[in-house]
């Protein structure tokens, strides 16, 4: 079974996600900062990473700036679940958010419950 | 200081006709005492200087005539501006206008009075325009933070009924499910609305991006109007589409164009109690035309003019039943303009409305199609 952490400040975004994913055969592990999801990335080394932008401590960007600073986590994929999505050029092909110059896949929030899994399923090479 | 005091002219106070009197006066004294000494001084009653004397005569009184009539001519145009300017001017500088007697006078302080007046104003408006654009600023901003503060609480409402309406913790019944279809409806119309607004404020910043490629203008008219197929049916309405034989290529963002679509044939529903709503692509030298127009209520000509404009809506205090955000005719305009097209609209109360944009045709050498 795949694993999947859920970093989001919200409580009910991550209850919702969280239901929707393990009811889609996911396993499913939260945090709700960028610092403790770092730390829970070390620690479970899960197969993909849902990341918000907007958290305490530690925003969505820094947690993936460290994550792939470090060797072990460097290689799990990210997508990131945000409000600021909407922002982004509505491009039909690729819609990302940039960390350090690379573009990481992203959804906006409110997200549609298919584009969703069919991202997280792509990200997992499913 | 009153304008009395600034007086140009230090005549005595003198009507029309007193002027003129005087005038004429001073003017034969001035002229016929000394042509009468010559006369008789250096002619001494010859008849050339009999001729003469007549001639000069002649002369002074042409003089006099014209010089009578010009001066006439300044006093009423004086009386005409008076008239004229005074509702431009405040009421305290009017009454003191009217407590002047010389027109000279009043046509000169009346001129100097308006220029102040208009200087006043001009300050004034540049004042009340710099504030009218901070705080359209002020609005672009709140706009751009309530939208993503409205999108969390949204997302939250909306997975909760979906997965309530997926049956993830039961079977529901029929009527719970037409409960949570209609939340989930007024949550995407919510939704859209959401997401106008905050194209309204990307327009404004001129951050609104465009992906432009070689897109197939049929395909998207065909596909909003099989999305609306079904409310089409339900109201008894008919569309037609009109498309010429050879392919209809624009280069334009496809999901800003299908935006312009939805808009614009979401306003022909919208307005169209009965009938066909016709749908005509046609194809020009550099560029392709499209028609949407309906036998709908049609715009009256005090809308038309705001029909572009943020957050109009016609009717919006008539208790028109229809809603919208006032927002898809804006953002419309913004998008084909911004495709470097054009946008228009024609209509009659009664008859219906024609919506016409233009877009640019394809470039050949990039020949995908989305």
């Amino acid at each position: 079974m795949k694993k999947i952490l859920i970093a989001d400040d919200d409580m009910d975004i991550v209850e919702l996600v969280k239901n929707r994913l393990v009811r889609n055969d996911y396993d499913v592990i939260f945090s709700n900062d960028g610092d403790d999801a770092f730390k829970k990335a070390l620690k479970h080394l899960p197969d993909l990473i849902i990341m918000d932008v907007m958290m305490p401590k530690l925003s969505g960007g820094e947690a993936v700036k460290l994550l792939k600073s470090n060797d072990k986590t460097k290689n799990i994929p990210v997508l990131f679940l945000s409000v600021l999505a909407a922002n982004l050029p509505s491009d039909a092909e690729f819609r990302g958010i940039n960390v350090s110059g690379k573009l990481y896949p992203a959804i906006t929030k409110p997200f549609e419950a298919d584009e969703l899994l069919s991202a997280i399923r792509s990200l997992l090479g499913e | 200081m009153s304008l009395k005091d600034k007086k140009l002219f230090s005549l005595t106070p003198l009507d029309e006709v007193s002027v003129l009197r005087k005038f004429a006066i001073l003017f034969l004294l001035s002229s016929i005492i000394p042509m009468t000494l010559l006369y008789f001084v250096y002619f001494k009653g010859s008849k050339i200087g009999i001729v003469a004397m007549i001639l000069m005569v002649i002369g002074v009184l042409i003089g006099f005539f014209s010089i009578r009539s010009l001066l006439s001519k300044a006093f009423t145009i004086a009386k005409k501006n008076r008239e004229e300017l005074s509702p431009y001017l405040n009421p305290e500088t009017v009454k003191e206008l009217d407590e002047e007697e010389n027109e000279l006078a009043v046509l000169s302080h009346t001129f100097s009075a308006v220029i102040k007046q208009f200087d006043n104003n001009i300050t004034e408006l540049k004042k009340k325009n710099a504030e009218l654009q901070a705080l359209d600023q002020l609005k672009d901003d709140f706009v751009n933070n309530v939208s993503h503060e409205f999108r969390l609480p949204l997302t939250i409402i909306q997975e909760s009924i979906r997965q309530l309406s997926e049956g993830m913790f039961g079977e529901i019944n029929e009527e719970q499910r037409k409960y949570c279809d209609m939340s989930l409806r007024n949550i995407a119309s919510l939704k859209s609305l959401i997401d106008n607004m905050l194209d309204i404020s990307k327009i404004k910043k001129g951050k609104l991006q465009l992906f432009k490629k070689n897109v197939d203008l049929e395909t998207i008219i065909k596909e909003v109007v099989s999305d609306f197929s079904q409310k089409f049916e339900q109201k008894g309405l008919t569309v037609k589409i009109n498309f010429p034989s050879q392919p209809l290529e624009v280069l334009a963002d496809q999901d800003k164009i299908t935006q312009v679509l939805i808009n614009l044939v979401g306003n022909a529903y919208k307005f169209t109690p009965k009938g066909c709503i016709e749908i005509t692509a046609q194809k020009n030298d550099s560029f392709i035309e499209c028609i949407i127009a309906d036998p709908g209520i049609g715009i009256a000509p005090k809308d038309l003019t705001y029909l572009f404009s943020d957050f109009y809506q016609i009717g919006r205090w008539e208790g028109h039943q229809e809603k919208g955000t006032g927002l898809g005719l804006v953002i419309s305009k913004s998008i084909i303009e911004l495709h470097n097209g054009k946008i228009f609209v024609e209509s009659k109360e009664g008859i219906g409305t024609k919506f016409t944009f233009t877009l640019p045709i394809a470039v050949e050498e990039k020949g995908t199609i989305a």
